[in-house]
């Protein structure tokens, strides 16, 4: 049966009876777009139903021609990952950072409704491909001879569904076909050819990409450390645009695995190379030339939240670092991916147990102990580096902090089950850094509508009330908005900073000696104020003027006894 | 030379600029002054300096100090050196001074909300809590200026506005937009002035209280701060109305032999206290801070224009003079020259009449079509009173020419069409869409696009050989629509005659970003702050509009798929600058095969949908019938009377609607004839019980003859499956301390009171937890739900709140508020039980998971969160709340689960704890299978009938009348059946019917696979959506509306993949997203209407054709 609906209506239905007037609105409410083509059983076609778009694969013979764009973290974090696969032999280059004018481009070619990490990063690809149109390289040749590559997730919010996105957005912008290329941040690479595919997310690729993000972790952190009291304005960045030449040089022309190493050959190959830990070495030498004024009271700023609202530097987020330096606080950075990795490890060890002994097939201890102890190893292994690179830059930024220590931090305000985003580390992280007196103030940034960000914002309702002295800022951002956002930083900064005075303050009262009595002394011995000099955390003192003040007091009474 | 010893305080707000002067040593104010801005942020506080250093000889250069505060005090710094003060901390400092025993501040500025809670710190002193809202302005004085400005209430009159004693009607107060839109549908319907300003005091201050607090209780004293608070009697009456039951709810121990209101109060100098607060921050600062420079760089600031934007921003609206020119040459409004009679001449035409949001329109037609009189004016407020006077003015053009006016049919659109027809006795009245298709259409026969923008509502109409092929209307949120730009405008000194002129003279104009009215107010308060000039922003503004309708309303980024011929009309493009951007938008967003665009202006612009009235009475009246309208001498001689009480409160169901009966009298006549308006149902529609009964009759002949499965799963997810109790025997043997407890634990089973709420998931998987708890014991009575979604309900459990996640998750806490304040109150609870719901069942074959949104797993988390902070509720009214972790999915783990968390709640066996998940599971089954059999009755009706069904795109708790807003019962009243993804049949023969080719052609191998569609299939209710949608495009009896909540993660990334499955199959799509708190009647109404004409038609033709033979 061909179903009526799809036939003509007859004209006589549309006028007024009696009259032979043509009614406009019969006339306009007739309906259109109709499929009219029926299917052998009179249902809708299926020959016109909608399909998901085809996805071309990304060979290994369209290589050598091809450049592989990928992008969306950190500037630094992408300049050591372009070096990265520059080594491994692709074409690679990292989108510049994202813009306003991306995030706007998102707005008009995908969904509506989505949060800031998708429009920024979405727009960011688009626009990089429409600039490149309009630069002169044909639409075909930009589809052709470019991919770009994404990390994936199964995880419950929308970075799962971001890959859908870019293909939207880019067939919206006329670019039908362009590539995009998945590797799960569980599952390794999504390509199924039958030809060798053209990325391949093995184990160098692996190990390349949490080398390099190990060395940008460090040096964001340690950066952030530095600039908000170096002496001539725009020497911490004019080292670390050095330092990330050099670094980024490194990574393109380090020595490859053998071959044949085989997996476990490879594994300790990383541990036992130390080429990394000396080119860390030379960086801290490199930033060692930077001077610093380590007695500037600032309170520090623990910046926590979602993933990429925290790594992020630009509109994403607001501008968020710079404007709390400006402000004059010290911004305590994560050490975002290693923190990530960390994290997806304790959940799955963690989901591993939860199961322990549900599954009644034989050999399942084996594969449940075998599985755990592949986790520990991994653990361990993100560890053990990240403590080398920490050593190698003096050893003065704090060590990352254990998966189970902020497990059980957050366990009587929030379910770590509670998969995707961060869930329970913004709640541990807050209660750490206030507890281990390693900032003044935490500001939590999360996208608007980011589904488990917000929620675990309403605990944070609930742990601030149960932490006296706790500072405690959640911020919601968005492509617009900055001048209010920011206005609420200040806010929360003027009592950071009160808090910092007093700190300061009382610690000076401590030392018994003035302000100009510490510097003269500083002054005498420059060594200490060198960046990677380790000044010593003291109990209960969170700024760096009040550490480094106690410290010189130290100093200056054992010079005097002895 | 000493250190300067005074210090002048500046607060630079986004409507107001105060200033203090003060003595630093005795705190004493010696010159103050207060002024509105109207966007002249610094040149009107130039002028208030200037006036400061004539009256007072030390304001110089380096003899006094200044600090400033407010959102538009930054700049001060490097023009006059000023020291900037954040302003909540301004405001703190000022409170810490002056008033030492204040327990919490509030403070409504123009744009800003702040609350400052001091609390005892353990360690000695206060401990200060402050926030602020974020980039939204909803709940603060922008939203009371820009309504009492629409309603036109003088200043001195909104002074005197009382809340106490005043009726109150819902009022959304979460966004400036959604409360305009409420106070608009309610003005429209007649209610008085007073009644919508004090609706509007409660909804502001409800949403101080349900956001701003981030679930802190306002401790006494709490000092009321900020213009609206201090100038306004009816806030403060609504703060003290509100804040009061919240002590007493949460047992806040007050200050004796004080009066309860004297601890909520208007200090003194309310207005000054940020600006005194900046002044109390130079005092903790070295002297050489904040030293006055003087007015020389300030006022070259001011004389010299933009100087610094600090944005990305664009050049002018026109590229040149030139280009300016030919635009304005070509798009030049033609004049209307109203047609001329002789004198006796009988004018016999149509009457047509748009009772808009913002104003009122009219014309008369001739039999003929043509126009012979049109006439326009902005709504005074109230639709009757504007409609008596625009039809005199129609009189009067014809009857002062010495003519008579025959009005031979009369049709009536817009807001206030229903209300109009009822009063003055309409032959027609039609929604807005037709009415704006029709006078399109009849002017411009080969129109592809029609863009209506009119005061409220943004309509798009997409046709394609003269028929509608689509249509686009804006949500609940209005933005960027004509009333904004009028507001704005006028807020800025500049009237919308002059809008064009104004905004074309300006060279440069920000970028503004799109999506939302109340971000775009916070955006221009930015601007203002970074120099931009009046011009510039009202420029920047009408070129935001046009991204405003095709962006963010259509959501269609190449305009060339909708046509060629684009048509201009509704008021708000009269407006040439909108026009222009307009234009310019189309021109740059139509990539089509070389092809350009043709854009029109419609030549009666503002008049198009009483066009369209008139045209409709034209038809319906055609060549005999006599029109029912009343007449004009009675239309000038009718008066009426609003009156809304406690009286006309409906009593025919919980809602207790507040109506307003407006009572119409015609001069001469005896009799009145009553309207009843306000009501959410038709029982509301009459006073008396037997009318009522009828009515109610009639209603559930028709629910029961159109099954909504919308309605029916609410019930049956919550219903009792009656299972047969398996629960072990009591052991006969009890030695040990656990036997002991076990056995006790068992015992006090059938006594056991669980509390759960009906809200999110639990719309789909509470058949399960229900027939656990049942099949071990607990008595069925004894399952206790709370009650189902109201305003009510929300108002009363929301203030707890912290967070401003989606509105179903938002639920939460009133629900479980409910359960405790409410249900516990009647019958003790031992437990609530509010799980968090990892994953489901799938029912989706081959997807690659069944997670549950994280927004939804954690709301039971944050609800925890909210009763257990400032204390723990749950353990002081003795109930333990369990939210225990599920993954229903694993049916293994979800065992673990449940046993770990309730074996030693029930003295469960392990299993016992098996049988009672497996009696769950059937339970499920059940409750899906009885829907399932409903719909497949329902769906073969509908082949046999050859009748439309609706298939609900949406998610289980959208089954929530509070949250879909009863839009699928509107459906159901019209006799469409409505069916849930959860409710089609899953049944071979049907599957193989509509799947049946796909999987032979090897496209999908299970008719219940989506991976063909939608490749990140990790939703388990995204999957369902998108199952649903394929089916719907498959089944020629069904249609597809999509729902979707505001800030859904989850359904965003689906959108673009719904509407493909959709509409490739030619399948009618329509769809109501960004669902809110707030219930958008109007927008709602219009959008029903439309989609019923527009289904009538479609079933037109399924009628009239031949049936097909089997």
């Amino acid at each position: 049966m061909c179903n009526p609906f799809f036939s003509e209506i007859p004209q006589s239905l549309l006028t007024t009876p009696g009259t032979g007037i043509a009614h406009p609105v019969c006339m306009a409410l007739g309906v259109g777009n109709l499929n009219t083509d029926c299917g052998e059983n009179g249902n809708r076609s299926a020959g016109r139903h909608y399909r998901r778009p085809v996805e071309s694969p990304f060979l290994d013979s369209q290589r050598a021609d091809t450049t592989v764009l990928f992008g969306g973290l950190s500037p630094r974090h992408d300049r050591l990952m372009e070096g990265v696969l520059k080594g491994l032999g692709y074409r690679a280059r990292a989108l510049p950072n994202v813009s306003l004018a991306g995030y706007e481009r998102a707005k008009e070619f995908g969904n509506n409704g989505l949060c800031n990490p998708t429009y920024f990063t979405v727009g960011n690809l688009v626009k990089y491909v429409q600039d490149l149109e309009a630069s002169g390289v044909s639409r075909e040749d930009i589809i052709a001879r470019h991919v770009f590559v994404t990390a994936g997730s199964c995880g419950t919010c929308r970075f799962g569904m971001y890959e859908s996105e870019y293909r939207l957005a880019l067939h919206h912008a006329g670019f039908d076909g362009f590539r995009i290329i998945l590797f799960g941040t569980d599952d390794g690479i999504d390509q199924s050819t039958g030809q060798k595919a053209g990325f391949e997310a093995n184990l160098d690729f692996f190990l390349g990409v949490i080398n390099a993000f190990n060395a940008a972790d460090v040096v964001n952190q340690f950066l952030h450390t530095l600039r908000p009291y170096e002496v001539e304005e725009g020497a911490v960045d004019r080292v670390t645009e050095q330092v990330l030449v050099r670094l980024a040089s490194f990574f393109e022309h380090r020595r490859p695995f053998e071959p044949d190493a085989g997996f476990v050959g490879k594994i300790l190959a990383t541990l036992a190379r130390r080429d990394l830990v000396d080119e860390m070495t030379a960086v801290a030498t490199m930033y060692d030339e930077v001077a610093l004024d380590p007695f500037r009271v600032k309170p520090v700023v623990r910046l926590i939240g979602e993933f990429w609202a925290q790594i992020t530097e630009g509109p994403g987020n607001f501008h968020m670092h710079r404007f709390l330096e400006k402000e004059g606080a010290e911004v305590s950075v994560d050490r975002s991916l290693f923190t990530r990795l960390t994290y997806l490890l304790h959940m799955h060890k963690q989901g591993a147990r939860d199961r322990k002994g549900l599954d009644k097939r034989p050999g399942h201890y084996v594969r449940y102990y075998k599985k755990r102890g592949t986790f520990t190893l991994a653990e361990w292994i993100l560890k053990r580096e990240n403590n080398r690179l920490l050593r190698a830059m003096g050893g003065t930024l704090h060590p990352m902090v254990s998966q189970y220590e902020l497990a059980r931090l957050a366990a009587p305000y929030w379910n770590w089950r509670t998969s995707s985003g961060e869930s329970h580390l913004e709640i541990a992280e807050n209660i750490y850094y206030h507890q281990h007196h390693l900032c003044h103030m935490a500001l939590s940034v999360k996208p608007f509508t980011c589904m488990p960000s917000t929620q675990s914002d309403g605990v944070q309702a609930k742990v601030v009330e149960q932490f006296p002295g706790m500072i405690f800022l959640p911020i919601e951002t968005s492509g617009d908005g900055e001048v209010i956002a920011h206005s609420r930083v200040q806010m929360a900064l003027g009592t950071a900073r009160a808090k910092a005075r007093k700190e300061w303050s009382e610690t000076l009262d401590r030392t018994g000696r003035s302000l100009e009595e510490l510097r003269a002394f500083a002054d005498d011995h420059p060594e200490i104020k060198r960046p990677t000099y380790p000044v010593p955390h003291h109990h209960g003192v969170v700024g760096r003027a009040a550490n480094f003040a106690l410290h010189v007091a130290e100093l200056m009474n054992r010079r005097a006894a002895s | 030379m000493s250190a300067p010893r005074l210090c002048v305080g500046i607060d630079v707000g986004s409507t107001t600029v105060k200033a203090v002067l003060m003595d630093l040593d005795t705190d004493r104010i010696l010159w103050r002054d207060y002024q509105r801005h109207e966007g002249k942020q610094l040149s009107r506080l130039l002028a208030l300096l200037r006036n400061l250093e004539a009256e007072v000889e030390d304001v110089r250069p380096g003899k006094i100090r200044v600090c400033a505060t407010g959102s538009g005090a930054a700049p001060l710094e490097r023009l006059i050196g000023a020291k900037f003060v954040q302003e909540v901390n301004a405001v703190a400092l000022a409170v810490e001074r002056l008033y030492p025993q204040v327990g919490s501040v509030v403070e409504l500025g123009g744009q800003d909300a702040k609350i400052i809670i001091f609390k005892d710190d353990p360690s000695g002193g206060k401990r200060k809590i402050p926030t602020m809202n974020d980039k939204c302005a909803g709940g603060t004085g922008a939203v009371l200026d820009k309504i009492s400005a629409k309603l036109g209430i003088p200043a001195a009159q909104l002074a005197e506005q009382r809340y106490d004693g005043i009726s109150l009607h819902h009022v959304a107060g979460k966004c400036g937009v959604f409360a305009e839109t409420d106070i608009n549908s309610l003005q429209l319907m007649g209610i008085p002035t007073d009644q919508l300003m004090a609706s509007l005091f409660d909804a502001i201050v409800g949403q101080n209280l349900s956001v701003l607090t981030r679930g802190h209780t306002l401790r006494p004293w709490v000092l009321l701060l900020g213009g609206p608070n201090t100038f306004i009697k009816g806030m403060r009456e609504a703060w003290r109305a509100n804040i009061q039951p919240l002590w007493k709810e949460r047992g806040v121990v007050l200050p004796e032999g004080v009066d309860p209101d004297d601890l909520i109060l208007v200090p003194e100098d309310a207005q000054y206290f940020a600006a005194m607060g900046a002044v109390e921050y130079a005092k903790a600062e070295p002297e050489t801070v904040g030293a006055y420079t003087g007015l020389d760089a300030l006022a070259k600031y001011v004389e010299s224009g933009v100087a610094d934007h600090g944005i990305a921003f664009s050049t002018a609206l026109s590229e040149s003079p030139e280009e300016l020119a030919a635009f304005k040459e070509r798009y030049r409004k033609e004049p209307f020259t109203p047609a001329t009679f002789a004198r006796g001449e009988v004018v016999r035409a149509f009457l047509g009449l748009d009772g808009g949001s913002t104003s009122t329109k009219a014309v008369l037609l001739d039999p003929e079509g043509r126009i012979l009189q049109k006439a326009y004016q902005l709504s005074k407020g109230n639709p009757i009173e504007d409609t008596k006077e625009i039809i005199a003015r129609l009189r009067s053009a014809v009857e002062d020419q010495g003519a008579v006016l025959e009005v031979a049919g009369f049709g009536v659109t817009g807001y206030a069409k229903d209300v109009l027809k009822s009063a003055f006795g309409a032959d027609v009245a039609i929604v807005e869409t037709v009415a704006h298709t029709a006078a399109a259409l009849h002017f411009y026969q080969h129109a592809d696009v029609i863009c209506d923008v009119g005061g409220q509502d943004i309509k798009i109409i997409v046709l394609k050989d003269g028929q509608v092929k689509d249509f686009k209307l804006n949500t609940q949120c209005s933005a960027g629509n004509g009333y904004f730009l009028q507001s704005t405008a006028q807020s800025l000194g500049v009237s919308v005659d002059d809008y064009a002129d104004v905004a074309f003279a300006a060279e440069a104009m920000p970028n503004f970003s799109y999506g939302c009215a109340v971000f775009l107010q916070s955006d221009i308060v930015n601007f203002q702050r970074q120099g931009w000039k009046p011009d510039q922003i009202l420029a920047g503004l009408a070129a935001v509009l046009p991204k405003n309708i095709w962006l963010y309303v259509a959501q269609i980024p190449n305009l060339a798929r909708l046509g060629s011929t684009f048509i201009l009309q509704g008021g708000t493009q009269r407006n040439l600058a909108v026009v222009k951007a307009q234009v310019d938008f189309i021109r740059s967003h139509f990539r089509g095969d070389e092809a350009e665009p043709r854009i029109i202006v419609h030549k009666h612009c503002g008049e198009s949908g009483a066009i369209g009235a008139g045209l409709e009475a034209m038809r319906v009246q055609a060549g005999k019938k006599p029109s029912a309208f009343v007449g004009l001498e009675q239309t000038a001689l009718t008066s009426y009377a609003t009156i809304t009480s406690n009286d006309t409160r409906c009593h025919f169901c919980k809602n207790t609607c507040l109506r307003t009966f407006i009572d119409i009298t015609v001069a001469g006549d005896t009799d009145t004839r009553r309207l009843i308006v306000g009501n959410s149902c038709e029982k509301g529609l009459v006073e008396d019980v037997a009318s009522m009964k009828a009515i109610k009759q009639d209603v559930d002949a028709t629910a029961a003859d159109t099954p909504n499965l919308v309605q029916i799963q609410a019930k049956e997810a919550f219903r009792s499956y009656a299972p047969s109790l398996v629960a072990d025997p009591l052991p006969a043997f009890a030695f040990t301390a656990a036997q002991k407890q076990r056995v006790a634990l068992m015992q006090r089973r059938s006594d056991l009171r669980i509390g759960m709420p009906r809200v999110l998931s639990m719309y789909s998987v509470t058949p399960m937890f229900r027939t656990y708890f049942e099949s071990r014991g607990v008595r069925a009575k004894n399952i206790v739900f709370s009650d189902a979604t109201s305003p009510k309900l929300y108002k009363d459990g929301a203030k707890r709140g912290t967070i401003d996640p989606c509105f179903p998750s938002k639920l939460g806490i009133p629900h479980v508020h409910n359960l405790i304040h409410v249900k516990h109150e009647r019958a003790p609870l031992d437990l609530v039980f509010f799980p968090m719901i990892d994953d489901v069942p799938s029912e989706v074959v081959n997807a690659l998971g069944c997670r549950i949104c994280p927004t939804i797993t954690a709301t039971p988390e944050a609800t925890r969160a909210a009763f257990t902070k400032e204390e723990d509720l749950f353990a002081k009214k003795g109930i333990r709340f369990m939210n225990t972790f599920v993954n229903m999915g694993q049916r293994e783990l979800f065992e673990r689960q449940m046993y770990l968390d309730f074996k030693d709640v029930l003295g469960l066996s392990a299993e016992e704890n098996r049988q009672a998940i497996a009696m769950g599971f059937a339970a499920m089954e059940t409750f899906q299978a009885t829907m399932r059999a409903r719909a497949r009755a329902e769906l073969e009706r509908l082949e046999r009938e050859h009748r439309i069904g609706i298939v609900l795109l949406g998610r289980p708790y959208h089954a929530d009348e509070g949250i879909n807003h009863s839009i699928l019962a509107e459906f159901q009243k019209r006799r469409y059946p409505i069916f849930t993804p959860a409710s089609l049949p899953v049944d071979d023969d049907i599957l193989d019917d509509l799947f049946g080719d796909e999987v032979r052609a090897g496209l999908i191998r299970h008719p219940r696979e989506i991976t063909d569609v939608w490749k990140n299939a990790y939703s388990a209710n995204s999957n369902a959506k998108i199952w649903a949608a394929k089916f719907a495009a498959r089944h020629p009896n069904l249609i597809a509306m999509e729902v979707s909540s505001f800030r859904c993660g989850h359904d965003a990334p689906i959108f673009a993949a719904i509407e493909g499955i959709i509409e490739s199959s030619g399948t009618p799509f329509f769809s109501f997203r960004d669902l809110d708190e707030n219930k958008p009647s109007g927008s709602i109404k219009i959008r029903v209407e439309t989609i019923d004409y527009f289904l009538k038609r479609y079933r037109e033709r399924l009628v009239r054709e031949p049936q097909p033979t089997a």
